[in-house]
């Protein structure tokens, strides 16, 4: 029986090219969209899912009230975890980590910068799974005299990984043993690292303090088997308090393998964050397969003309409706299992490019269950495709049918409209989508930015430079490469510190808790970015050796502090008062989709990491690189000279929701086209099933172009009828997205405009091609057949 | 063996009752030979898809093999119709997917026999209407006559007691259309298989017992 089903399957298959063809097509595009998410959702969903013990891992956060808000942070001080582990007995092993810590590597001829290592304890060996290849976590790893490396980078520097007990150089003049080789981490963990060095290392250096006021590291415990986790909280909430009495922070643990889905705090709770593009993502797919199954029910019933003769005629010779539908079930089964495979080629095909523009290294790696998943997957699909042909088709009465009487069949088209209406529907929502993240992405590039980003650059400040800082500031103004330049603490794209606490006179304790930016310079800053000054003066140390407790505020500074003559005012943050010298215009610092933060520009007492300096627009830029390279070169020994354009930079911050963009755009093409797929199998049935009526309109004088009129004017309906459904939801969502970020393009009228537009020409385009043709038919042969 | 009683079935088109039967009264007996004949619209196809239980009537009784066929379940009639009828049309209504070997085996595939069972009746059936070299062929490949006689072969192979067989000459030429009979006759004399035909053909009609003339839905007298 089932062999007949399967002949019966494959002959009818190989009859109607076209329409198996679009059907396959069609669902194999679905089954590969939702594949590539599948692959994707892995990969997200498999974050630090591979420990070992990831159900007594936890990481420390910190919870307080900022700003009037709520607010949940997982930086801490340095001293805590061996605090806690003091105090807490179900503490089995703890960890401070620090990452993006960057090191010149030299190995003979292998130079290798490297900015993904991380400072650790020793029991994060003993935390996570991250096997040792060779070599042990001794005691000269624990003092800081060796590191631990990567299976990779030790297999680029050395050719091999067997380099246990090597000797390896260090920016200029720092020689490591290397205590360890560990394998290679997988691409899905947070604590993502190259190699490794122990605090203890940090200590010969002096930079390991016990500030409780001075949150820089992250701090991961792992809690004895059956340790309760709110037992651990309740105990642990006020440990910060008790070292700092007039503080509010309340400690707490939460799960480390939520740390990479809910890495984003709303009201103190980590409850958001990436868990969000993971449930879009899974709904997008879902909704693909769901618009691909659609589409085939849409063309296998659309094909019921054909088939409802071998129905009616089956059914006369004995078949049961039950019998009719296993059959109808193994066929669309069979399309399904054909789509799967092409499916599967397409995405092998495409996952490399895929993985790209989502920026993970993905892989195929599903492994039995995996497989079990997809192909049960396949199967339902098949089912789910093939149900309501199945049920329409076997459901025919065979007297009817056999003697062409399918007139009944047009009062279904209504239940077929309904299922094209919800394809559109979700292709309306998807474009609207896209149009508002290409608009609102273009809207923030366009953002005033407060500083002028043409030719401003900026280079990181390495011990010799840090070390040779006036002459080679002397030098590059000389060169005449160079028309400005500023020390600072952070690239002008990138938020390096934030500081609340702050007082001022006539400032009260409410006010204090405004939190401010935090940024730096030793002269000429205004000037090198290319901000507007609105009072006062530029920070000079070299001008005025009093600046290095020199103050600049923004003008959002001095509104939210409440000033009305702002210069010469007293501020103190931390331990150290500073003057208020000069009032610069907002800028953006760090993210162009928020709110511009107040912000506070010390003098030279803060700590400084970068350089930036303006290129003299009289020479071309590589000439002026050219010269500035030879001087960072004379003074940077041993180190590459690397540069930034900030510009550059700052386009970088627009990646993800270029990224999102671009996936959106992909998503809301594929379901376009399957939906296309659909309307181009209903309009066949529709000229199919009124062969007769346009025939007849034919001989009683009816043009060509009146027949297609006629074809087309139902398939506007729908897309009205889908439009009038998907624009007030794309609309909650895309309020719903936009208010996210404070800085966002208002919603357009323009963009509903452009989507209904869109629909209508794509659908109109796929109708026509078959009115057309319907149109076109000599109505002596579509009337003989009566 | 099939007995109607005053059956009636109508339509109903705003408000007019139009009716398809009306009143008919028919007794047929195992190995009759009956012609059904009438002018266009006078109810000849209904009345024999209402006897092959393809149809419902509205009114009277329906009895096949002293069996009420009004008082039957979907399933019920299914079966029995299954079990004992065989249907020949005008247009053959060959499934085109499938070879003519395979449209001769597929009303056993319903009927759930073995896979060797159903090759040997398969073989038989092909070798008495002498259609073996073609049995790979498919229904486009055959001419009309042929197309018939493997309707025909598909419509006995499940050893049915009746055949109803609607106009099954009206697309053939005169020659196809005797040879056709034939079998009929054949079938109706060696084997005992109950006939009925619907046909417009007084010659063919002759072929039969005999000939009940409908008329507007009943049966002339």
């Amino acid at each position: 029986m089932i062999k007949n089903y399967l002949k019966t399957a494959w002959r009818s298959l190989k009859r109607n090219k076209l329409f198996s063809g679009l059907n396959i097509f069609g669902l194999a595009i679905g089954m590969a969209g939702a594949l590539l998410i599948a692959i994707l959702l892995q990969h997200m969903l498999g974050y630090d899912r591979f420990h070992k013990d990831e159900d007594q891992l936890y990481v420390m956060a910190n919870l307080d009230r900022v700003n009037g808000d709520m607010q949940a942070w997982k930086w801490t001080p340095k001293i805590l975890g061996s605090t806690l582990a003091d105090l807490r007995p179900e503490i089995e092993d703890w960890t401070r980590v620090s990452s993006g810590v960057s090191f010149l590597f030299t190995q003979g001829e292998h130079k290798i910068q490297n900015n993904e290592g991380s400072l650790v304890d020793s029991g994060f060996f003993k935390m996570f799974s991250f096997p040792l290849l060779s070599g042990s976590i001794s005691d000269d790893w624990n003092n800081g005299t060796a590191i631990i490396l990567s299976q990779s980078l030790a297999k680029s520097l050395y050719g091999t990984t067997d380099v246990v007990g090597q000797t390896i150089k260090l920016d200029t003049a720092q020689y490591l043993k290397i205590a360890a080789v560990i394998k290679d981490m997988p691409e899905n963990t947070v604590l993502k690292s190259d190699y490794l060095l122990s605090w203890g290392y940090a200590n010969r250096f002096g930079a390991v303090d016990s500030s409780w006021g001075n949150n820089s590291v992250e701090t991961f415990i792992k809690l004895k088997k059956g340790a309760s986790l709110s037992v651990f909280n309740n105990a642990v909430k006020n440990v910060t308090r008790e070292h700092r009495p007039d503080w509010t922070i309340t400690l707490f643990a939460t799960p480390f393998k939520d740390n990479y889905l809910y890495n984003e705090q709303h009201n103190g709770h980590f409850d958001s964050g990436k868990i969000v593009v993971v449930r879009c993502l899974a709904i997008i797919g879902l909704l693909l397969l769901l618009i691909a199954c659609i589409n085939f029910m849409n063309l296998s019933t659309a094909q019921s003309e054909r088939r409802a003769k071998e129905v009616g005629v089956k059914k006369v010779i004995g078949a049961t409706k039950s019998k009719l539908i296993t059959q109808f079930l193994v066929e669309s089964v069979l399309l399904a299992l054909l789509a799967f495979v092409i499916a599967v080629g397409i995405v092998l095909l495409v996952l490399p490019a895929f993985g790209n523009l989502v920026e993970m290294k993905l892989s195929w790696h599903f492994g039995w269950t995996g497989w079990v998943l997809a192909i049960g997957l396949m199967v339902v699909t098949g089912l789910l495709a093939g149900s309501y042909p199945a049920f329409y088709l076997s459901s025919f009465a065979p007297v009817k049918v056999l003697k062409g009487r399918l007139t009944k069949v047009r009062g279904k088209l209504s239940a077929r409209s309904v299922l094209v209406v919800a394809q559109f529907t979700v292709a309306i929502i998807l474009i609207l989508s896209t149009i508002m993240i290409t608009q609102d992405t273009r809207y923030v590039q366009n953002r005033d930015t407060g500083y002028d980003q043409n030719e401003l650059l900026y280079s990181a400040l390495n011990a010799n430079l840090r070390k040779s800082y006036p002459v080679l500031r002397n030098e590059l103004l000389q060169s005449g490469a160079v028309t400005s330049v500023s020390k600072n603490m952070s690239p002008i794209t990138n938020r390096s510190s934030d500081s609340w606490g702050v007082s001022w006179p006539g400032s009260h304790n409410e006010i204090e808790k405004i939190d401010f930016e935090r940024y730096s310079t030793d002269a000429d800053m205004v000037k090198t970015m290319g901000m507007h000054l609105i009072s006062g003066r530029d920070i000079d140390i070299y001008k005025y050796p009093a600046d290095s407790s020199a103050m600049i505020l923004t003008a959002s500074a001095v509104s939210a502090m409440g000033l009305k003559n702002p210069i010469g005012v007293n501020v103190v943050d931390g331990d150290t008062k500073f003057t208020v010298v000069g009032v610069v215009s907002d800028f953006v610092i760090d993210q162009p989709f928020e709110k511009i933060k107040p912000m506070m520009i010390e003098g030279p007492y803060a700590h400084f990491n970068v350089v930036h300096y303006r290129l003299n627009p009289r020479h071309s830029i590589d000439d002026n690189l050219a010269r500035i390279k030879t001087i960072f070169d004379k003074y940077s020994v041993d180190y590459p000279f690397e540069y930034h354009f900030a510009d550059e930079v700052y386009a970088q911050k627009f990646k993800e929701n270029k990224k999102l963009g671009q996936l959106s755009m992909l998503f809301a093409g594929l379901t376009i086209f399957i939906s296309c797929l659909g309307l181009f199998g209903l309009i066949t049935f529709m000229a199919e099933t009124r062969t007769k009526e346009i025939g007849v309109r034919k001989v009683l004088g009816a043009s060509a172009l009146g027949i297609i009129g006629l074809l087309s004017k139902g398939f506007v309906k729908l897309i009205l009828i889908s439009f009038l459904m998907g624009a007030p939801l794309a609309y909650y969502i895309m309020r719903r997205w936009l208010s996210s970020s404070a800085y966002s393009v208002e919603i357009q009228w323009w963009w509903f405009l452009l989507t209904v537009m869109m629909a209508m020409v794509i659908a109109f385009i796929t109708v026509s091609f078959q009115a057309m043709k319907a149109a076109r038919v000599n109505p002596v042969q579509s009337l003989k057949t009566e | 063996m099939i007995e109607l009683a005053n059956l009636s079935k109508w339509v109903k088109a705003g408000g007019n009752q139009t009716f398809l039967l009306k009143d008919i009264n028919l007794k047929i007996d195992k190995g009759d030979f009956v012609s059904i004949m009438g002018p266009s619209g006078s109810g000849k196809s209904t009345l024999l898809n209402v006897i092959g239980m393809l149809d419902d009537y509205d009114e009277g009784q329906y009895l096949f093999d002293g069996e009420d066929v009004g008082g039957l379940k979907e399933k019920a009639k299914q079966s029995l119709h299954k079990d004992h009828i065989g249907f020949v049309f005008q247009a053959y209504h060959l499934i085109d997917e499938l070879t003519v070997y395979e449209n001769i085996e597929t009303p056993l595939l319903y009927q759930n026999m073995k896979s060797a069972e159903r090759k040997a009746i398969v073989a038989d059936m092909l070798d008495r209407f002498q259609m073996v070299g073609k049995k790979d062929l498919f229904p486009a490949q055959l001419s009309g006559g042929q197309q018939q006689l493997v309707g025909i072969a598909r419509a006995l192979v499940a050893n049915p007691d009746i055949i109803l067989a609607d106009e099954p000459t009206g697309n053939l030429n005169s020659k196809q259309g005797e040879e056709i009979m034939d079998i009929f006759t054949r079938l109706n004399k060696e084997d005992g298989v109950t006939i009925i035909q619907v046909t417009h053909s007084e010659k063919n009609a002759a072929y039969g017992h005999r000939i009940i003339n409908l008329l507007d839905a009943r049966i002339e007298n």
